[in-house]
């Protein structure tokens, strides 16, 4: 079955060229990486029927080793994903605009002297589903 | 009275069936000031309602660009709110806005001989007819 998921996991490994992970990554992942989770998913009706054109909400955290990578991973991220319209992963995608974006809390792993910087986007993607 | 549910409205007009999300049905009454001056000061005006009335008007908010026909009257059916016969396209409106669907919205005029249960008696029944 097709989802918006796994057009958003490819599009986002090919432009940034790193490993895209769903909720939650691995213990032992290296940095960089990416974090994905949709956050909503609205879906419009008819007084009849379902218009099968939902409008998902994705939180996306980019990680890296240093704050300027992380920014450059951002924006990566931000020329593959926004304004994206077209088909991908056999899914009818209408648009995918970056809505907002933003800088992450610093994070100190356990048993790492160096921190890693976190930047948050937020992409809203409307696509057609199947009814 | 009983509550009904709006879904499963279905509207058309001249055998278009629209992707509706709104159908709405008013009526008014033209109403002339018949006051004279042998009212008592102070008192309320006299109105009634004048000679000749307009029929009731429908409007119609729909996904996609339908434009309906303004030319003469058509069918207009919606079973919903006991509206069947014929009415004039008297305004419509496309819109697209961004990161939303396409969207329209259209005005008619009942003609004469359409009937539109105005839900007032027991039967459910068709009790209003424009003449």
């Amino acid at each position: 079955m097709p989802y918006p998921e796994t057009w958003l996991r490819g599009a986002i490994e090919k432009a940034a060229g790193c490993p895209a992970w769903p909720m939650a990554v691995p213990e032992a992942a290296p940095v960089p990486f990416v974090v994905y989770r949709r956050n909503s998913t609205i879906r419009e009706r008819t007084l009849a029927f379902q218009t099968a054109t939902p409008v998902a909400t994705f939180q996306v955290w980019i990680v890296a080793d240093s704050y300027l990578a992380a920014k450059d991973l951002g924006e990566k991220v931000r020329l593959g994903v926004d304004n994206f319209n077209g088909s991908g992963a056999g899914l009818t995608i209408d648009h995918a605009f970056l809505t907002d974006e933003s800088d992450g809390e610093v994070d100190y792993d356990e048993g790492q002297d160096k921190p890693t910087y976190t930047i948050q986007q937020i992409y809203e993607i409307r696509y057609c589903e199947t009814r | 009275m009983a509550i009904a549910d709006s879904q499963g409205t279905t509207f058309t007009f001249n055998a278009i069936a629209f992707l509706a999300t709104n159908v709405k049905v008013m009526s008014s009454v033209n109403e002339i000031d018949a006051s004279t001056l042998d009212l008592a000061s102070g008192s309320m005006r006299a109105y009634q309602p004048a000679p000749l009335k307009d029929g009731d008007t429908v409007s119609c908010q729909y996904f996609g660009t339908q434009r309906p026909a303004m030319d003469k009257n058509y069918a207009i059916a919606c079973a919903k709110l006991g509206i069947s016969g014929l009415a004039l396209c008297t305004k419509w409106e496309n819109e697209a806005k961004v990161g939303e669907l396409l969207t329209g919205s259209a005005e008619f005029r009942l003609s004469g001989g359409t009937t539109r249960d105005d839900g007032t008696d027991a039967t459910d029944g068709t009790d209003t007819t424009t003449p």
